[in-house]
């Protein structure tokens, strides 16, 4: 009873159904009538006009129900309303000719196409016009650290760079530039244990005569990074230098006394007799381990303050140490 | 906060809690379960065991040993053993995250019958989030019905479905994404097994169980009467004699031991139809009337209605799991359009 043609499929279910209905013998009234719908329905139904029934749902059901009626197999009817659909979808002139029978969901899927591309477009859009800008702009700089980073950089100094960068703040600027300078006022040169100074320490003095009778020497830790042989500290900024000379110790001689001065790094700086009259500052690694030989006639300053050393004279000699707790803060 | 936490993990899930089968649907992933609503119970020294759950229980039923009990929490599509219900949708869920490490707590939705109470829908919800869900959203059951099976609720025009459940029958006139008017009736599968049943022991004087039952009207079971008489042998105990008997039962037979039945879903029908606004039955008679649920797979029952309504009816595509799909589609509209939307206390 079924027929079950391979041309079938290429026909619309209209055709199917108007086909078979010839063959059964019945009406478009009875059909209306089983079916419980207009006549008209049932014409426009075997013309594949669907634009009666609000949804796809009502006109599968319905195509079902013809089906059944007529004892079609339901999937050849199905088969073909799938094929009209697809149709439908990429032919336009099939949509401008039964406009209310495409269903929402296919205009809704080809403004989703339409939307997707012009996000794609914006989206690349925007990714080339940052990209120029950003090759366009350098980012500004934020700090007298960064321009000398970027200045670093432009040297191609890249090792070096790379550590300020790490290094920016105050006390790591302060462990890679360490020494200790000391100034003396007189003409007089350092007398007796400088020879006998040891081996870290002598290797890193140098003198500088100032011409006006006075002489400065400057003691540079003998593990001096590589990166600060090419900084002076006159290039660092002044607020850096600032701190920098805050945290120097100065020791005053009002009596010859020998002085030994040993670094947070255990290097010994100094281990020599100073005279009456000098004044020495002591620039490095805190906290400073201080061993005075005539503590009584050595006055000490930490920090800008003076301080006070006599409770830890011990048969003259006194041995004690300066900023242990902090070496930005104040000192112990 | 921690179930929270882990529904991030979790899938949305839409759950149709029915009498006979529960269906989930998996946001992004479709049905992703379908089994029957029945637990089986070993009780072992006053304590009580869950046996198994589903499909597997299900084969259980009627075949038990006196300490394993197979249950349906679901009587008439409302919770009848909360415990139990509880026990089953947890399962459920853990089974749909089965592959995940982290405890499931995923958002649900459940579909409840429009006439259920408001102490059986908080019944539900208090059930769900015992089984783990972070938050439980209901959902009337002839919305959900009407949005999986593809009806244009949201359109200022009627539209009206009738879902044919395990335990109830839903029928509501829609509209502007709302219910017009619903009903719902007690009557589902499950009453027609069970006057398939009453049939067989009144005419043959042998008593079926309710899974023979069920298959006797998947098998040869019509609404209508249909040109192809069909007929099946089956197996029952012999009331008088005591032992087990073999007879054959036709379609015919069956079409009148659910005649009752029928003609409460069709009064049901027939009521909403008379309740409808005059503006909406016009479109009605339009466009007709959406069959949906297990019931609509009975054979003619489309054709039943359209004779008794005389009005057009058709079937929705796969109409088990219009409710579940229906449940899944309002998850993704609560996103865009807010919980509210659809969602009922």
């Amino acid at each position: 009873m079924e027929q079950d043609t391979p041309t079938s499929i290429s026909q619309s279910p209209g055709q199917i159904l108007r086909q078979r209905r010839y063959l059964v013998g019945l009406s478009e009234y009875q059909v209306a009538l089983e079916l419980k719908l207009p006549v008209e329905v049932i014409s426009a139904i075997e013309n594949d006009d669907y634009s009666y029934f609000s949804a796809d749902l009502y006109v599968r059901g319905q195509l079902l129900n013809y089906a059944a009626l007529l004892e079609l197999a339901s999937d050849e009817i199905l088969d073909a309303w799938h094929q009209i659909r697809i149709r439908q979808q990429w032919d336009p002139s099939a949509v401008v000719s039964h406009p209310t029978s495409l269903p929402q969901a296919d205009i809704v899927s080809s403004n989703w196409f339409v939307r997707t591309v012009s996000y794609a477009i914006g989206i690349i859009a925007f990714s080339l016009t940052f990209l120029w800008w950003q090759e366009q702009q350098p980012w500004p700089l934020a700090s007298e650290g960064e321009r000398l980073m970027a200045a670093m950089l432009e040297q191609d100094n890249l090792l070096a760079a790379d550590k300020l960068e790490r290094e920016l703040e105050f006390v790591g600027l302060l462990e890679k530039y360490a020494m200790v300078e000391i100034s003396q006022q007189n003409l007089a040169a350092p007398n007796g244990l400088q020879g006998e100074q040891p081996e870290g320490a002598a290797l890193a003095v140098s003198v500088q005569s100032t011409g006006d009778g006075g002489s400065t020497r400057v003691v540079k830790p003998k593990q001096l990074p590589v990166l600060a042989t090419n900084i002076r500290l006159s290039e660092l900024p002044g607020s850096v230098v600032n701190q920098f000379n805050s945290m120097s110790a100065t020791l005053n001689f009002d009596e010859a006394s020998w002085v030994e001065v040993v670094d947070g790094t255990g290097e010994r700086l100094m281990y020599e007799l100073v005279d009456a009259g000098n004044k020495i500052v002591v620039r490095g690694y805190p906290p400073y381990n201080i061993h005075l030989g005539n503590a009584a006639g050595v006055t000490v300053e930490y920090d800008g303050e003076i301080f006070d050393h006599s409770k830890y004279i011990r048969h003259r000699t006194a041995r004690f140490q300066l900023g242990a707790v902090d070496i930005v803060g104040k000192n112990s | 906060m921690l179930k929270r936490l882990r529904g991030l993990f979790s899938n949305d899930l839409s759950i149709d809690l029915g009498t006979a089968n529960t269906l989930i649907y998996a946001r992004d992933r479709g049905i992703v379960l379908n089994e029957p609503s029945v637990v089986a119970i070993r009780q072992e020294r006053g304590s009580r065991r869950v046996e198994s759950v589903g499909a597997e229980a299900k084969l259980m039923l009627g075949r038990t040993p006196k300490n394993i009990v197979a249950i349906r929490p679901l009587k008439d599509g409302v919770i009848a053993d909360f415990h139990v219900t509880e026990k089953m949708l947890q399962h459920f869920i853990q089974k749909v995250h089965e592959a995940r490490w982290l405890k499931p707590s995923p958002r649900v939705l459940i579909c409840v019958p429009y006439g259920a109470t408001q102490v059986e829908r908080r019944a539900i919800k208090e059930s769900a989030d015992g089984a783990g869900a972070s938050v439980v959203h209901l959902i009337e059951e002839p919305m959900a019905a009407a949005m999986g099976a593809g009806m244009p609720v949201g359109d200022a025009h009627g539209s009206m479905v009738v879902d044919i459940g395990g335990g109830t029958t839903e029928v509501a006139i829609l509209s502007l994404n709302g219910i017009v008017y619903s009903g719902s009736v007690r009557i589902g599968g499950d009453k027609l097994d069970e006057a398939i049943v009453n049939y067989v022991r009144r005419n043959y004087g042998s008593l079926i169980g309710e899974a023979t039952a069920e298959r006797i009207k998947k098998e040869i079971g019509a609404a209508f009467p249909l040109k192809e008489v069909r007929e099946m042998e089956v197996r029952g105990r012999n009331l008088s004699e005591g032992i087990p008997r073999a007879f054959t039962l036709n379609s015919n037979e069956i079409l009148e031991a659910i005649q009752e039945p029928l003609a409460g879903i069709i009064g049901a029908v027939k009521v909403a139809l008379e309740q409808t606004p005059p503006e909406l039955a016009a479109d009605i008679a339009e466009r007709g009337m959406v069959l949906t649920g297990g019931g609509a797979l009975l054979r003619a029952m489309d054709q039943l209605l359209r004779e008794e309504t005389g009005l057009p009816v058709v079937i929705a595509d796969d109409p088990l799991t219009c409710v579940a799909r229906g449940g899944g589609r309002a998850l993704e509209l609560m996103d865009e359009l807010g919980s509210s939307f659809l969602v009922v206390d």
